[in-house]
């Protein structure tokens, strides 16, 4: 039972580049609206919820998560304030 | 003192620190147009999309927040397919032109590690030819290109006097004051190790591949030229060959005791070459600044963009530049054109 946890650890080495990583946290991310939003029986029906009206909406949520990241990434990059220190006296 | 950790490295915890802001949602209007994600049904956003849109949002903060003033480029699969050469019909050559044209820099960072300028120019000739031909350079723009083989090992400028149009760049010229510690003792005792561990591949997974050792790298490549040694076991190879040089050299490829090196999968062959694109890209930063005056402070990493292919593959050579440099993650020599029409069309909006 020793290698396959051995040979995990490895697989874990390579795909916690935080390269590869982000991608496929924004990509988990975007799945949501996916899964909500598309219209999948939209190419037989044409009333109802229509392909363009689907595809503006799942525009409009993507955009928004996108600005989410981005502001996560701008929280990221700015310098943090100084927690309270404990001071023993 | 530790920093309290942002939500975005609780959330994603081996986040490093980005050089730039990203203007994420920018990116993916502009990538949406193009690949029409939102009007899909079936395929949900997928990796490639992501990889797009992040490429999209950092070309957008290199030229927008700042100007670009170096753009360095991997060489095999990025600016030419797998093991060919940047042939003189190649897309990507005018769109090279263009950007030394604009005062870009340019430098291509590359694992090919020749000593000889003839090798670069027999793998390079279409740009280099284009570059001395060229009626909209200055001879100063001419100038502005480098060759930086072995990920940061041999360093060649234009020479349009020379018949293969590039000269060789003493070392001692170039060399950063931290890889000017690296003695050649511990290079070749780095080197031996490396080498009995890739013997120590061959014999254990019978690889139809056979030893090359050069001055500063060793690797195995194919014995027939027409037989591909497979993936599987050239990532195995990378992986082996990384963790005995890791245990022998106490620390990891970029920290240790001995020198920095970079094993790596080159999608044919194996190599573990001193030092890497981190340094190889440093030495881009500080070599062009350098015209300007010993004092010049280094071309900053924010100016800088790293194109390349490697980014998840075991080594993943184009990643190590992510320290230095933003980065930029192609898949194919066709993407790298998309990508260059991408950064000339956010370069022009902003002098607009």
């Amino acid at each position: 039972m020793l290698f396959p946890l051995f040979s995990q650890l490895w697989i874990v080495d390579l795909i916690n580049l935080p390269t590869n990583k982000i991608s496929e946290w924004i990509k988990g991310l975007l799945a949501v609206p996916f899964v909500l939003y598309s219209q999948p029986t939209g190419v037989f029906e044409t009333n109802g919820i229509s392909v363009a009206q689907m595809s503006e909406e799942a525009h409009r949520r993507y955009a928004e998560i996108m600005r989410d990241v981005e502001v996560l990434v701008d929280d990221h990059s700015t310098p943090f304030a100084r927690p309270p220190q404990v001071i023993l006296s | 003192m530790h920093n309290i950790p942002s939500k975005l490295k609780l959330l994603v915890p081996p986040i490093g620190n980005f050089f730039t802001r990203l203007p994420l949602e920018a990116a993916f209007k502009f990538q949406d147009r193009k690949r029409y994600i939102s009007s899909r049904r079936f395929v949900s956003p997928s990796f490639n999309d992501v990889r797009l849109i992040l490429n999209s949002a950092q070309l957008m903060a290199v030229t927008t927040q700042g100007t670009l003033q170096l753009a360095t480029f991997d060489g095999d699969v990025t600016l030419y397919d797998d093991g060919q050469s940047l042939e003189p019909s190649s897309p990507i050559i005018p769109r090279m032109i263009d950007l030394l044209a604009k005062n870009v820099k340019v430098g291509i960072v590359t694992a090919a590690g020749y000593t000889t300028a003839d090798r670069y120019y027999a793998r390079l000739h279409g740009l280099l030819d284009a570059i001395a031909e060229s009626t909209i350079l200055t001879p100063q723009q001419r100038q502005n290109i480098v060759i930086m083989g072995g990920e940061a090992n041999y360093l060649f400028e234009f020479r349009p006097s020379s018949p293969d149009l590039l000269a060789p760049v003493p070392q001692k010229q170039w060399l950063t004051a931290e890889m000017a510690t690296w003695s050649d003792a511990s290079i070749t005792a780095l080197l031996d190790v490396a080498e009995a561990a890739f013997r120590d591949c061959i014999k254990t997974m019978n690889l139809p591949a056979t030893i090359m050792r050069k001055d500063r790298a060793v690797g195995i490549i194919s014995s027939d030229p027409n037989v591909r040694i497979p993936r599987e076991s050239l990532e195995e190879t990378v992986l082996v060959v990384q963790k005995i040089l890791e245990l022998s050299v106490g620390g990891t490829d970029r920290h240790n005791k001995v020198v920095p090196f970079c094993a790596f999968n080159g999608g044919r062959d194996v190599f573990v070459d001193i030092g890497d694109k981190s340094w190889g890209v440093s030495v881009c930063q500080a070599w062009f600044a350098g015209k300007h005056g010993a004092n010049a402070a280094p071309i900053r990493p924010e100016e800088t963009l790293h194109v390349g292919d490697q980014f998840l593959s075991a080594g993943s050579n184009d990643f190590k530049a992510r320290s230095v440099a933003t980065t930029a993650w192609i898949a194919s020599p066709a993407e790298t054109v998309d990508l260059l029409d991408e950064l000339a069309g956010f370069m022009t909006k902003k002098l607009s």
